[in-house]
């Protein structure tokens, strides 16, 4: 009943479905028809795909590498806000700091996460450290940028006003510049989830080689394909785009709760 | 002089001989060139003059935005700034209503305007919406006082800015055309409104303005500025009884005071248009 008042009130979600289907559909069949004239296909079809995917499901394994990247996700993503927010915000309104932090921070950033894989793994006593230190160089860098170019473009007519009324500069700061700059963070944190999950699937083939148990989604693909299972690592792409959909999803459901005034959703 | 005006004590401005250029040692660029107003407590005051001249500068200075090159400026009788201290304090006995609007895009119309109060702690927050709901209500924006500025029109927008500056029971409100680029019927519901309000809440009132029926139908004096660097050319008082409404704008009397600003600015305009001056909006 709720379900069919909420799918009535959101058509996207039929148009979504339908070309789901659509793609499917028209995939089996180009495949089908392929192997029906007679030409051999290395190409999985979506009915096996699935057929597979039914049994994967019960195997405590699978679940076990949703849970190993999804975790490692949060936490590298959770310290990159945790630190990022706040450097970006003092490099923005400190002139001292950015001075003498940016530079540095300009230097380091178009070093590619994944080349930092290696060291990385020397630096940090886990492996498991090592991976979440990538994954939060991946998204540091998106939150830090989206924070600073926010923040140092808040109007001036804002910050006027509100000292006119007899704000004090951390109220400025709390009552102007911080909710004035969320919709920047939310930016940052998007493109950021963004890298996360393209980080920990790369780091996660490099790096838990051999770790059937927590080698998660990444390694996941990876052992299927060794394992001369097609339709095992397509289901690990799958879940892969289905697990950053979910967190993107989550993101943006956190951005309409925190700012009901921003409408138009990054 | 009217009611409203004789029930106010505070709110005298003097701007004497008050210059400023910008950045004086790199391009220079003159914006105001001896200036002088003298605006009387619970006057209606409008400054007129041809866009890119120096208005908005002269508010900044007044608000303490930013400091003045030279010359004085006295708030019933107080140095607001002078030589010593260029710049003014920024303070809530002055409250600005912006040229293009900048009610907090976060806050609901009811957070903004008693947001002054609280920061302040002049009230509790219980008691500072309690006065914000009043204020709203005699706005007529009680009904949309949960919206986000976002989700409302600019007109409303510009009316909650006003009382967002009002309920800080300021000396002197400082309005940077605020209803620049409305359409006419629009600006005249809102001209009206801003005389209500005026009548409830009397204040100085200091207009920037270039539009010429708008200073005539609202002030009690127009000054009337050159062109860049402004300067005050002319201060016109507005010989029309308040309470005014929309009836005066076809009236006999009003038609010949719109022709003697007219008159006086229109040479200005054709410097201004001379001088290549960016378009009014
Ligand atoms: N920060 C600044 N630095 C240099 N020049 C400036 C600065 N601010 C304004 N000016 C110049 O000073 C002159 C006066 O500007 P001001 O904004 O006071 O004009 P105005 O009368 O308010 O114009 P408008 O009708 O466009 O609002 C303009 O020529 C403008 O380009
Ligand atoms: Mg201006």
């Amino acid at each position: 009943m709720t379900l069919k008042i909420y799918l009535r009130k959101h058509p996207g979600i039929w148009r979504g479905v339908l070309s789901v289907l659509t793609i499917l559909l028209g995939w089996e069949c180009y495949i089908q028809g392929k192997i029906w004239l007679g030409y051999p296909s290395q190409v999985p079809v979506p009915s096996a795909i699935l057929a597979r995917w039914a049994d994967v499901i019960m195997e405590g394994s699978y679940w076990m590498s949703w849970y190993s990247s999804y975790s490692r996700v949060l936490a590298g993503f959770a310290i990159a806000m945790l630190l990022g927010i706040p450097f970006g915000l003092l490099l923005a309104v400190n002139r001292t700091s950015r001075a003498l932090f940016f530079p540095v921070f300009e230097i380091l950033r178009p070093i590619p996460p994944l080349a930092w894989v290696p060291a990385s793994l020397i630096f940090w006593p886990t492996q498991e450290m090592s991976i979440i230190f990538v994954i939060f160089l991946g998204s540091f860098y998106a939150v830090v940028i989206n924070v600073l170019g926010g923040a140092k473009n808040v109007d001036i007519r804002y910050l006027r006003a509100a000292q006119s009324m007899g704000a004090n500069q951390w109220q400025l700061f709390r009552r102007v510049i911080f909710p004035a700059t969320l919709p920047s963070i939310f930016t940052g944190a998007a493109v950021g989830m963004g890298i996360t999950w393209e980080v920990v699937v790369a780091a996660e083939m490099i790096a838990v080689g051999g770790r059937v148990y927590g080698g998660g989604l990444g390694f996941f693909v990876w052992n299927s394909f060794v394992g001369g299972s097609i339709e095992q690592a397509v289901i690990g792409m799958l879940s892969i785009g289905i697990a950053g959909y979910t967190a993107s999803s989550l993101l943006r459901y956190a951005g309409r709760r925190l700012m009901p005034w921003h409408t138009s959703q990054a | 002089m009217n009611a409203a005006q004789q029930k106010l004590q505070q709110g005298a401005l003097s701007i004497q001989d008050v210059s400023k250029i910008y950045d004086p040692d790199g391009t220079a660029v003159e914006a105001l060139s001896h200036c002088s107003l003298e605006i009387a407590a619970g006057e209606i005051y409008m400054v007129l003059g041809p866009s890119g001249c120096g208005k908005t500068t002269l508010l900044n200075a007044v608000a303490g935005f930013h400091p003045v090159s030279s010359g004085r400026i006295l708030l019933d009788g107080e140095v607001l700034c002078n030589d010593k201290t260029p710049q003014a304090q920024q303070n809530s006995d002055r409250m600005v209503v912006f040229q293009n609007g900048a009610l907090f895009p976060w806050k609901t119309l009811l957070d903004n305007v008693s947001y002054g109060p609280i920061v302040q702690k002049r009230l509790s927050p219980k008691e500072a919406r309690e006065k914000a709901e009043a204020l709203l209500r005699e706005a007529g924006l009680i009904d949309i006082s949960h919206k986000y500025p976002g989700e409302i029109s600019s007109g409303m927008a510009r009316r909650a800015e006003i009382v967002r500056a009002l309920i800080n029971e300021p000396k002197v409100l400082l309005l940077d055309e605020p209803y620049r680029a409305m359409d006419a019927l629009t600006k005249a519901i809102m001209h009206e409104n801003l005389l209500k309000m005026y009548e409830l809440n009397p204040v100085t009132i200091f207009f920037i303005t270039h539009d010429l029926e708008e200073a005539v139908f609202l002030g009690h004096k127009v000054a009337i500025m050159t062109t860049r660097p402004a300067t005050v050319k002319e201060v016109i008082p507005i010989d029309l009884p308040y309470p005014r409404d929309h009836r005066v704008l076809s009236s006999e009397p009003f038609r010949l005071q719109v022709q003697r600003v007219k008159a006086s600015v229109r040479s200005e305009a054709e410097k201004a248009f001379a001088a290549g001056e960016k378009e009014l909006a």
